[in-house]
């Protein structure tokens, strides 16, 4: 009883965007998708290449639009606890409290990233012919997904500053489609290209990507934990 | 609970140092800690709080020491604090944030937490708008929170961070009212730069100036201290100059009366000068004196 008292108060703490927010950018990336699909129809395009066109559209919501807004979601948590004074001087650990939100922040992601993931299957806009919709093809949304909220929260920690934290990351999404070709052309870069999928499709080096990003998150949050556990660093009275 | 701290000082990295070399015995009451902004109060309330650990020096509350993590963790469980900054959840309830805490203060039966809540509630007048959002409540109301929330766990040692700031003369009497209800059954300590705060609750208090304790002791000492150097000047020319502090400005019908600290009262030989007379000085009286002096080798 103590414990879910405990979890409806953290998720409250949250506050309504860190659940609204990644279904609305859902709604936005289908709305896309399906504008994509039917423009290619309408100017002329055979059905099969509209139903790519689509795909990709849905693709790009698992793979980059779900990553960054929960990145931007943790990092506005983490970057601004309003009563963070009071936690630091509860007997708690403060670490624990941190962890437990970004779960919590991050779990609900993950619910909406795999119930789109069921969506696209069951539509039938699966790359199927690519790569089978699970275990492995989880990764597709799952490496990004872990490294923008490790990243988002371990930026959040550092500069203390969600505006900040939230420009970096929205930066290195947009560099990844600026700057597409020099990742793909670089031996190191190409391994922790962030949308490999939506963008070149599955490679030779697709799988080794994927697991160098899941590496990369688990790097990030320890070093999240890490400050978690820095009070004066929390208190912005560590220069 | 009595709190003994002896040689602690606080470094911040890029070496600032906020605490230099402090030493100090609190018993059980209101103890007040005045200062200047910048002093170094709320630094050593953090320390004492187990916010901040300090750089060097020991610090015990009762029996915890708390230079380890097992003492910290102690007197966390026998702590009410209410910082500087209270920050609160905008979209919880003032009955909300209050459970959420207690929670976090392990106060595990729901029933007892409850009853604690709402009897919190009362005390601190907030009751008929328990359910209304925090983000809606004002500065003051959120005070009453604030000091709600530091009660939660019947502490034995009370720390509050400037209390009264931000709030209106009937909210401070209140509070005032309330923190000395409060000390006459546990340690509290009150931080403060509002010197009428320390006069209405504290006997004892210590003085801070740039990270060291400038005076200990008895509020009568440090009116004392300032007792032969205080003066009520009335003119009916300018604004007395000189090697002096205007404590306060009166003006009337057709001249202004100063209360003035310093060394030595202010000339006479101004035509204008109607009197100089001394007076009785207060505690204000006492902390301007003694930031002009600061002795601490004789104070302390």
């Amino acid at each position: 009883m103590t414990a879910f008292a405990r979890l409806r108060y953290e998720l409250r703490a949250l506050g309504p965007a860190a659940f609204v927010i990644p279904l609305l950018v859902t709604l936005i990336y289908i709305g896309f998708a399906w504008i994509a699909g039917d423009s290619a129809l309408r100017n002329g395009a055979s059905d099969s290449f509209a139903h790519y066109q689509a795909m990709r559209g849905l693709l790009g919501l698992i793979e980059n639009g779900l990553p960054l807004a929960a990145g931007l979601q943790v990092a506005t948590i983490t970057g601004a606890d309003p009563a963070l004074e009071l936690q630091l001087a509860l007997p708690g650990s403060y670490r624990a409290t941190g962890a437990l939100r970004l779960a919590l922040a991050s779990l609900w992601a993950l619910l909406v990233a795999v119930a789109v993931n069921a969506l696209i299957v069951v539509a039938g806009y699966w790359p199927s012919s690519l790569i089978s919709p699970t275990p492995q093809g989880l990764l597709i949304w799952l490496s990004p997904l872990l490294v923008f909220v490790t990243l988002g929260t371990t930026l959040a920690l550092v500069f203390r500053s969600r505006v900040v934290s939230a420009a970096i990351l929205a930066l290195l999404w947009i560099g990844q489609f600026l700057f597409e070709p020099l990742f793909l052309s670089d031996g190191l870069l190409k391994l922790v290209y962030l949308f490999l999928t939506e963008q070149v499709g599955i490679t030779s080096y697709w799988l080794t990507n994927r697991l160098i990003l899941l590496g990369l998150a688990l790097g990030l949050l320890c070093a999240a934990l890490w400050l978690l556990g820095r009070n004066e660093w929390l208190l912005g009275a560590e220069a | 609970m009595d709190i003994r701290i002896e040689g602690l000082s606080k470094t911040y990295r890029g070496q600032t140092q906020a605490l230099r070399d402090i030493t100090l015995r609190i018993e059980p009451g209101m103890f007040g800690l005045l200062g200047p902004n910048g002093a170094g109060k709320t630094t050593l309330m953090r320390i004492l709080a187990g916010v901040l650990r300090p750089t060097r020096g020991a610090l015990w509350v009762g029996d915890h020491d708390c230079s380890t993590e097992r003492g910290r963790i102690a007197v966390k469980r026998l702590l009410g604090y209410l910082p500087q900054d209270l920050g609160v959840y905008p979209d919880l309830s003032a009955h909300e944030f209050l459970d959420y805490l207690g929670l976090l203060k392990g106060l595990r039966d729901t029933q007892a937490r409850q009853r604690r809540v709402e009897d919190l509630l009362e005390m601190v007048g907030l009751a008929e708008v328990a359910g209304r959002k925090l983000k809606g409540f004002s500065g003051g109301m959120k005070r009453r929170v604030g000091i709600a929330q530091a009660l939660l766990n019947d502490p034995q040692l009370l720390i509050v961070d400037e209390p009264t700031a931000g709030l209106d003369p009937e909210e401070r009497i209140h509070f005032r009212n309330l923190l000395a209800d409060l000390g006459a059954r546990r340690t509290v300590l009150l931080s403060t730069h509002i010197v009428e705060d320390i006069a209405q609750t504290c006997q004892r208090l210590a003085v801070m100036k740039s990270g060291q304790v400038v005076f200990c002791g008895a509020i009568g000492a440090l009116v004392e201290a300032a007792r032969g150097n205080v003066w009520q000047v009335t003119t009916t020319g300018a604004k007395p100059e000189g090697k002096f502090t205007v404590i306060s400005t009166m003006r009337l019908a057709s001249s202004a009366q100063y209360r003035v600290v310093g060394e030595a009262p202010p000339h006479t030989t101004d035509a204008a000068t109607e009197r100089v007379e001394p007076v009785e000085p207060g505690l204000e009286d006492g902390y301007v004196w003694l930031m002009r002096e600061q002795r601490p080798s004789v104070l302390v």
